[in-house]
């Protein structure tokens, strides 16, 4: 198994900074991932940061990507308040006839990712999100 | 991102231009997208061509967009790009919209 450097990314908490950090995400990748879940999950999962975590306070959001030849493993740490029940979210949309205008991110996470963990540590979130290798 | 618009007999044409939206740019494709429908007698068609990213704050955006057409008037959808097309087929919302594939499919006089 072969194991690249980790590479840390970080950003201020905010939809034009998350825009940015994802603009650079790229570069941090292995060379010859190309993966169009990740940037989703990622999105989904950095606005839920600065919506819900700092409530769209001020706060900073530090990634750390990390990858082996199976692998690419995503770890997202905030200094915002814990998930609801201290757990991940559930693998739940929205109904689409109702007209919602919001709801899915969880959703979408679930359905790029192949494997979600999340655990509060010393006052910090910490999700990581895996996601497996495709062929190119 | 910035929108515009061409009119054609019984449709609008509104093109988004800018390659993502998200909640960054949320709040103003809202607002840019009440302007451009103010008033309407008849159906819109969003253009996404240019769209290569969009995530649930967009993907809102576009729900509100629909919710606040003038009563009767549709909002179609027009020209996805694979990953916006991916969202769509996700979140079970391409069901909420007509979908299609070009520009031209859609400007035959209510088009489906």
């Amino acid at each position: 198994m072969v194991t690249e450097a980790p590479k840390a990314l970080e950003c201020a908490a905010t939809p034009l900074e998350i825009r940015g950090l994802l603009a650079r995400l790229e570069e941090a990748l292995p060379a010859g991932i190309c993966d169009p879940r990740i940037e989703l999950a990622l999105a989904e999962a950095l606005n839920n940061v600065a919506e819900h975590a700092y409530g769209n306070g001020r706060g900073m959001i530090a990634l750390e990507v990390s990858s082996c030849s199976e692998a690419l493993r995503i770890a997202l740490r905030d200094q915002g308040r814990p998930m609801p029940e201290f757990a991940v979210p559930a693998d739940e949309m929205p109904d689409p006839d109702a007209l919602p205008e919001g709801g899915w991110g969880w959703g979408l996470i679930h359905a790029c990712c192949d494997g979600i963990d999340y655990q509060r540590i010393a006052g910090e979130n910490r999700l990581t999100l895996t996601f497996r290798r495709m062929e190119s | 991102m910035e929108l515009a618009h061409d009119d054609y007999p019984g449709l609008r044409i509104i093109h988004v231009h800018g390659g993502r939206i998200d909640s960054a740019v949320a709040i103003q494709f809202k607002d840019a997208m009440r302007a451009a429908t103010a008033g309407l007698s008849h159906r819109a068609l969003l253009n996404l061509g240019e769209v290569g990213f969009i995530d649930s704050s967009g993907l809102g955006a576009i729900v509100f967009a629909l919710k606040q057409m003038p009563r009767g008037c549709r909002l179609d959808l027009a020209c996805l790009q694979p990953e916006v097309a991916r969202v769509l087929r996700l979140t079970r919302m391409d069901r909420v919209f007509v979908i299609h594939d070009s520009l031209d499919t859609a400007v035959v006089p209510d088009g489906h």
